[in-house]
């Protein structure tokens, strides 16, 4: 299902944070959201997900609007986690990662909805964490257990806010790396804010550019991220040269 | 790889295990420990005689014990047990949802002014009118009180901060409301408000014991219910929306679940401190955070915590009754420290 939305303005009372937004994201797509701190991005995420309402202009998913689906229904179709999460930590990880799951039942979880944490603990391969407690994990671990929550939802659209924050490089990678199998592989459509650029444009599919509220560019990272979006959106002279088929940023004085 | 998920599921399965034999044993303790209590007293009774005017009671047969003997063990003690056993186990309860929808470790099932604003009707009850019509008068007040919250804070938007300081403000409205009625109160009255403030299962009846059970044995499933969401709404309220939980419906539907509960229990019984707080604390701390899980051992170490604190209540001192909330509260406070204590030892490893 594509996910579109047009016209969005957003507002926190007298504030105006989202001008007349505007994009249209496919299935498959490792859609990348940019710009500097306040320029948005987190904003529009959350209108996208469907937790904030736009003053004006519509999200449609797959033909019907977001604000038409109940709650639940949504959750079974778009999960969103945001950039800062509480956790217990006392809870097991277990126990956390089960509550997404939540939208498929109502009293009791089955065990359609066991196996699907177990599969989704396997695919990030953190299954020996199922049953520690989130106080005893690493920032990594925790990061990739929030990760597994967001995906045992699922849903096909999943929308992540800065989930490489505070993360090693290592760990980046192998998060973008996953993501772009979710995305390409299984047809997810995947949006992050995300502020490294040299992950945009090694990974990134598809890539909307944020400055003040406003788009200065969207399209697919190819067309759209270039040192010159790059200096306009983040008020930043910078090269973008090639190492070995990878492009790379840097950022000049 | 096919092993490894079986034996994860076992892992899931033994937990399970685990939580029914551990809630069954302690269910067991309880009763073994209400057995007791209505056993001690001023007038000793022999377990034999306690079967003995439970099955009569029950039968509505004559049974072979004298009337008086009866009446103490039928009329007495055995309805002030269960009131004990259920006002300890809905407290508990109301202090578990309160806290998982407040996210804040202060809270109780008093924090809405229900008890304060309980405690005023009960007074005007006893200043103005007669003390025949404390309960109504409390009920009505207790519910007065958390229309008066909700409505204040829904100005606003439902926050955890801005019920708080509600509740906060109702309940120093209505302690002034109380102040004022001691000071303009006689020597009598006074004394019966005082008595009232401080809480006690004296009074009990069998009709009470029915209001109660009745009360608790409707709300608990809902609470219950409502552990998933409260569970989820630990992550945050935006989290949360996005699995699917409406953190505005949870709270107000918690809210309006748990007052009623409390004032019906608050208009019997008078004000029994602590409970509400220090339970909810205590199964945190021994069985963890997972709401389905907090609620039955939330109610079973409640009611624990107020069947011992009346049986310490109506024996300590022989003929003469110490109010419950005194005790109550002086079990709960060496607890709630010895948890705190813990906590700041487990953040530093």
């Amino acid at each position: 299902m594509k996910l579109g939305f047009t016209d969005i303005d957003f507002s926190y009372h007298e504030n105006q944070v989202l001008f007349s937004v505007s994009g249209l994201i496919e299935p498959g797509c490792l859609t990348c959201v940019m710009g500097e701190n306040g320029s948005g991005k987190s904003t529009l995420l959350k209108c996208l997900s469907g937790i904030f309402k736009p003053g004006r202009g519509d999200v449609m998913l797959g033909g019907s609007s977001l604000h038409n689906l109940g709650l639940k229904e949504r959750a079974r179709r778009i999960a969103y986690t945001p950039q800062y999460i509480k956790t217990d930590n006392a809870e097991v990880v277990y126990d956390f990662i089960l509550l997404g799951r939540k939208p498929w039942f109502s009293w009791k979880e089955g065990d359609a909805d066991k196996a699907a944490v177990f599969d989704v603990l396997e695919k990030l391969s953190i299954s020996n964490l199922a049953f520690r407690r989130m106080g005893e994990l690493s920032g990594g671990e925790r990061q990739k257990v929030i990760l597994a929550r967001t995906f045992v939802q699922g849903t096909g659209v999943i929308i992540l806010d800065e989930p490489t924050n505070n993360l090693d490089l290592s760990f980046q990678m192998e998060l973008f790396h996953f993501l772009l199998r979710e995305s390409r592989d299984n047809g997810k459509l995947i949006i992050i804010a995300v502020h490294d650029v040299n992950l945009v444009l090694r990974f990134g599919s598809y890539a909307i550019l944020l400055k003040d509220g406003r788009v200065v560019s969207s399209g697919t990272v190819r067309e759209t991220v270039n040192e010159e979006s790059i200096r306009k959106t983040l008020n930043l002279r910078n090269r973008i040269v090639e190492i070995e088929n990878i492009q790379v940023m840097v950022p000049l004085r | 790889m096919y092993s490894l998920r079986v034996k994860r599921i076992e892992i899931l399965e033994k937990r399970r295990r685990q939580r029914i034999l551990m809630f069954s044993l302690s269910g067991g303790l309880l009763f073994l420990f209400a057995l007791y209590s209505i056993h001690s007293g001023v007038v000793s009774i022999s377990t034999r005689d306690i079967l003995e005017a439970f099955r009569a009671g029950i039968t509505g047969k004559s049974s072979r014990l004298s009337t008086g003997h009866f009446s103490i063990i039928w009329d007495i003690r055995i309805p002030r047990v269960i009131m004990s056993i259920f006002s300890g186990a809905a407290l508990s309860i109301g202090g578990v949802g309160m806290q998982g929808i407040l996210r804040n470790p202060l809270v109780s099932p008093y924090t809405l002014g229900v008890s304060s604003a309980a405690a005023f009707g009960a007074s005007l009850a006893i200043v103005i009118f007669s003390a025949a019509v404390i309960i109504p008068m409390a009920f009505l007040f207790s519910l007065l009180a958390v229309s008066f919250v909700l409505i204040l804070a829904n100005v606003k938007g439902l926050k955890s901060e801005s019920l708080i300081l509600a509740g906060i403000a109702v309940m120093y409205a209505f302690s002034s409301g109380v102040s004022l009625l001691q000071y303009l109160a006689t020597k009598d009255q006074l004394t019966q408000i005082v008595f009232w403030l401080m809480g006690s299962l004296s009074s009990t009846t069998w009709k009470q014991v029915g209001f109660v059970s009745a009360v608790f044995v409707l709300i608990y499933p809902v609470l219950f219910r409502l552990s998933w969401h409260l569970n989820i709404m630990s992550s945050g309220t935006e989290a949360a929306r996005s699995m699917g939980t409406h953190p505005e419906r949870v709270m107000t539907l918690m809210i309006i679940t748990v007052t009623l509960m409390t004032a019906v229990i608050v208009s019997f019984t008078g004000v029994i401190g602590f409970v509400g707080l220090a339970a909810p604390h205590i199964a945190r701390l021994i069985f963890g955070s997972e709401h389905r899980v907090l609620f039955p051992s939330a109610a079973l170490i409640g009611a624990v915590i107020l069947l011992f604190s009346d049986t310490v209540a109506r024996t300590l001192l022989g003929n003469t009754e110490i109010p419950i909330g005194i005790i109550s509260s002086l079990i709960g406070v060496p607890f709630l420290i010895s948890i705190l204590v813990n906590k700041q030892r487990n953040r530093i490893s």
